[in-house]
Formats: C-alpha cells, structure tokens, sequence
C-alpha cells in the first residue's frame, strides 16, 4: 500500500509561490532574470504535466512497439543535445554523437534489464523508461564532454599532432594522447559521482524509491546497479564518439585533416 | 662530384585547399639529387609551403605523384617515408620533459623500434652547437625559441633522415641562433658527405646566399626549379 503523501494541485500552487523568492531576489539585485524566470518556471511545470501524462499513456498502452517509439525518441533528442552543446564542429559530427548516444546506452539498458534485473516482459516501461531516461542522461554528459574535449585538444594541439606525424607517427600514435585526455575527461563525472554518492549526495532515484515507501535497503541495491549501468554507458559512449572521431578527421595514408574542425 | 644519385622525384603535384577550393600548388614537379643544398624562395602566400607539405606528404597531394629512391611511395610507407624527407616547421614543438626526453620519445614509435637512442651521436651534435651536456637535462619549458628549434633538428637529424624541408626555421630567430641553425645542418651535410640533401624555405637575401647552391622559386603556385 503507498505510503506515501498524495499531492494534489492545490499543493503544486503553494510550491509554485516560492519562486516569487527567486522573482523577488532578480528584482532587488536588477538581475532582469524575472522573463526568464517565468519561462523557464512554466516550461517546467508544462514539460512535466505532459510527460506525465505521456508516461500514465505509455503505461496502460503496455505495448512493446510503444515503449520502443518512446526510447527513441528519447535517444534521439539525447543524441542531438550531446552534439549541440560542442563548439568546434565537423561534417558529420551530429551524426557521429547520435550513434555514440544510441549503441552504446541501448547496449548497457539491454544488458541490464535483460541479464541483470530480468524484467518480464523486457519492455515493461515501468522499468524500461526511468532507466533509459537515466542511463540516457548520463551517456550524452560523456560523449559531449569527449567530443568536446577532443575537438579542442586537436584544434589547440594541431602543431604537435603534425610534429609526431612527420617524426614518423602513425595516424593512431598521433591521436593517442589527445583522446586518452578526451575519454579521461568523459569519464570523469560519473567516477566522481560515484566517488561522493551517499556521503555529499543522495541520487534521485533512490530518494524518490524511498519517498514512494520503498524498503531503503532495496532503493540503495538499484541505485547501485544503476550507477554501474551510467558508469558503462557513459564510458562506452564517450570511446566510441572519440573513435568515430578519429575515422573522420584522420585520413589512411596518415594525414591529419584538420581543416574539417570548425568553430561555430 | 659527379653522377649523385636521384633521392626524389616528384611528378605534377597539385594542390588544392579543401575548404574554399582555391589551387594552392599547381602541377609542380621536381628532381632532388644527394647533396642538392636548394632554396625555396617566393613572397608569403605563393605556395612555398604546402609545396613543402606535400613534399613530407603532410598534405596529401590531389594529383601527380612522389618517387623516392627510385619507388613510388604508397600509403603503407607514410610514417617511414616522412621520417626519412622530414618536415622541419617555423615554429618548435617540444613536447613536456626535458631536452633528452624531447629527444628520446621518437623511439618510442612504432616506426622506429628497431633503433636506440645514441647519446654519442647527440654529443657529436653538441659539440658543433657549443652546447655542454648539461643541455640535456634542461626543462623544456625553460628553453628559448633559437634553443627549442635546435632541439627540434637534434630530434630529426638524430633519425638519420635524407632529406629535410626546412619551412623557415630561423624566421622567428636572431642572428647568432640562426647561424647555428645553419651550423649544425651543413654539419650533418658534411657528416653524410653529401649524400644527403635538403630545400630550405628562407626570406633572408643573406641566408639564401649562405644556404643555397641552387634556387628554386615559387610564384602563384607554380613551381620554378631551373630544371628542364
């Protein structure tokens, strides 16, 4: 039985006037950030409603083909977003980010409801969909922070990728170190995180589990397994984006085509 | 001396930049014989540079093609044949560490495994430079831009390398360093007993005048070497 506190609009209405806290502080410091503010404030509660709405949909629905239409999209915007985000672009780059996002979040969320929670049906979105959502979440921070990372470290390091190359340097030992630093700095969020969890912050998930009346125990043993899922995926991701990235920008016969890097 | 062997020929190569599409090299072909000391000269702009890119096939010609000792480069022996016609740019990249850890690293590719680092060699080189061997353990870092660029040299020369496309390397330094710029590659000339060669882009009258033995212009692209 839930045992927790229903919330009703009534209860929504009363939180929503502590932004007038936030209204008020732009107001007195002349921040101009009230326009903002209630956008940013209604966009929340709409983007919210609908999901919800969406979800309780998806839920009745309970169809394989729904739950597929829905991750989808999910990934797909996840894709667009890790691409957007990055400043030195090349051709092909949003595609490059997209299959980074897809392969690698589908491939951990197939291994980890599939082999690991065993969900049954495997498309019950009850499971399915707050878990893509996270592990989705996660692998788009890690691709764009290694796409971000390698396209700068080529762009500044473009002497020294050219120096390695005509000292005799094969394509790959004149990328090495730039995408080692590229899959450090993907990588590093979720290390962090997980270096903190539980003593600094107490994640989402489990929190809302316990809200919801979940036994802690249980909420703590899937936030474990999932910070495993986020650690993999965003680790795989950020690889493959730095991968792909190599393909594009250095040619066969070893030449680096830094021309294809260009700032927006 | 006569009958000096053909290093490299190159046949038409072109050029053209892949982003606005202009010719930046058109159809240059050239012959360079062991110990051909030659200046590249021509205003900025004119193609001095990417001619010599291509040369090192930094830049990967759109046309013609190279032969070096007598065979056609093909893709696989890249990485070999730019540590053998090597690219010296205007301006040093050392990597972090010290002056013989700069030296040190290129044995650390693939391409030149089967070789060790000679510290007699180095101190050979050295000696020509006037530099004790405490130059060795310098940082990097601390080094000046006449110092780094002769590190950059010591780096290449030390591979044994047959040609080297000197893109400006004294441009950016004084006299004194310039002259031992020039000191220690007629030294490795002389060393080699001229079986070596190299095309050196200078804008120094003077430099030209001490460097060159022949003089090759490049104008708009097109390549003027004085050879039939």
């Amino acid at each position: 039985m839930p045992s927790y506190i229903e919330i009703s609009y009534l209860d929504i209405a009363l939180a929503s006037l502590l932004v007038l806290a936030n209204g008020l502080i732009s107001l007195l410091l002349k921040l101009k950030l009230e326009k903002s503010l209630l956008v940013a404030a209604v966009r929340m509660v709409v983007q919210l409603l609908l999901i919800g709405y969406i979800l309780k949909w998806v839920f009745n629905v309970d169809q394989w083909y729904v739950v597929l239409l829905i991750i989808g999209i999910m990934t797909f915007i996840a894709g667009m977003a890790a691409h957007n985000r990055n400043r030195i672009q090349y051709g092909g780059m949003r595609i490059d980010a997209l299959v980074s996002v897809w392969v690698s979040s589908w491939l951990i969320a197939l291994l980890g409801l599939v082999v690991v929670l065993q969900v049954q049906p495997w498309y019950k979105p009850q499971y399915v969909i707050p878990i893509m959502g996270m592990i989705l979440g996660n692998t788009l921070t890690g691709v764009s922070l290694g796409l971000d990372r390698i396209t700068h470290e080529l762009t500044q390091k473009r002497e020294q990728v050219e120096m390695l190359l005509s000292l005799g340097a094969s394509r790959w030992e004149a990328y090495k170190e730039p995408a080692q630093n590229a899959v450090m700095a993907g990588m590093m969020p979720t290390i962090n995180s997980m270096m903190v969890i539980g003593l600094v912050s107490l994640p989402g998930m489990m929190t809302g589990q316990i809200l919801a009346g979940q036994d802690p125990e249980q909420a703590i043993r899937y936030q474990i397994i999932v910070m495993f899922f986020l650690s993999a995926a965003s680790a795989i991701g950020c690889v493959l984006a730095v991968l792909f990235v190599f393909r594009r920008l250095f040619s066969k016969s070893h030449n680096f085509m830094y021309w294809k890097l260009q700032e927006k | 001396m006569a009958n000096k062997k053909i290093l490299l020929k190159a046949e038409n190569l072109c050029r053209i930049d892949p982003v606005n599409k202009v010719m930046l090299v058109k159809s240059a072909s050239c012959m360079i014989h062991q110990g051909n000391r030659i200046v590249l000269s021509g205003s900025s702009g004119s193609g001095k540079s990417v001619f010599c890119r291509m040369l090192a096939l930094l830049d990967q010609p759109d046309q013609g093609s190279i032969i070096f000792n007598g065979q056609l480069v093909r893709q696989a022996d890249i990485p070999h044949y730019r540590s053998a016609v090597a690219y010296i740019r205007q301006r040093p990249v050392l990597l972090r560490g010290t002056v013989q850890e700069n030296l040190m690293f290129p044995f650390a590719l693939h391409i030149h495994r089967e070789r060790r680092f000679n510290p007699e060699k180095i101190a050979r080189f050295l000696a020509v430079i006037d530099k004790p061997d405490t130059f060795l353990q310098k940082n990097a870092a601390d080094l000046s831009g006449g110092e780094r660029q002769l590190v950059c040299l010591l780096r290449v020369l030390q591979l044994d390398p047959v040609i080297l496309l000197l893109d400006e390397p004294t441009s950016a330094l004084d006299m004194d360093m310039a002259m031992q710029v020039e000191l220690l590659i007629n030294k490795w000339m002389q060393q080699h007993d001229e079986t070596r060669a190299y095309v050196w882009i200078s804008h120094d009258e003077q430099q030209k005048k001490r460097v060159g033995q022949q003089v090759w212009h490049m104008n708009g692209g097109v390549l003027i070497t004085g050879d039939a």
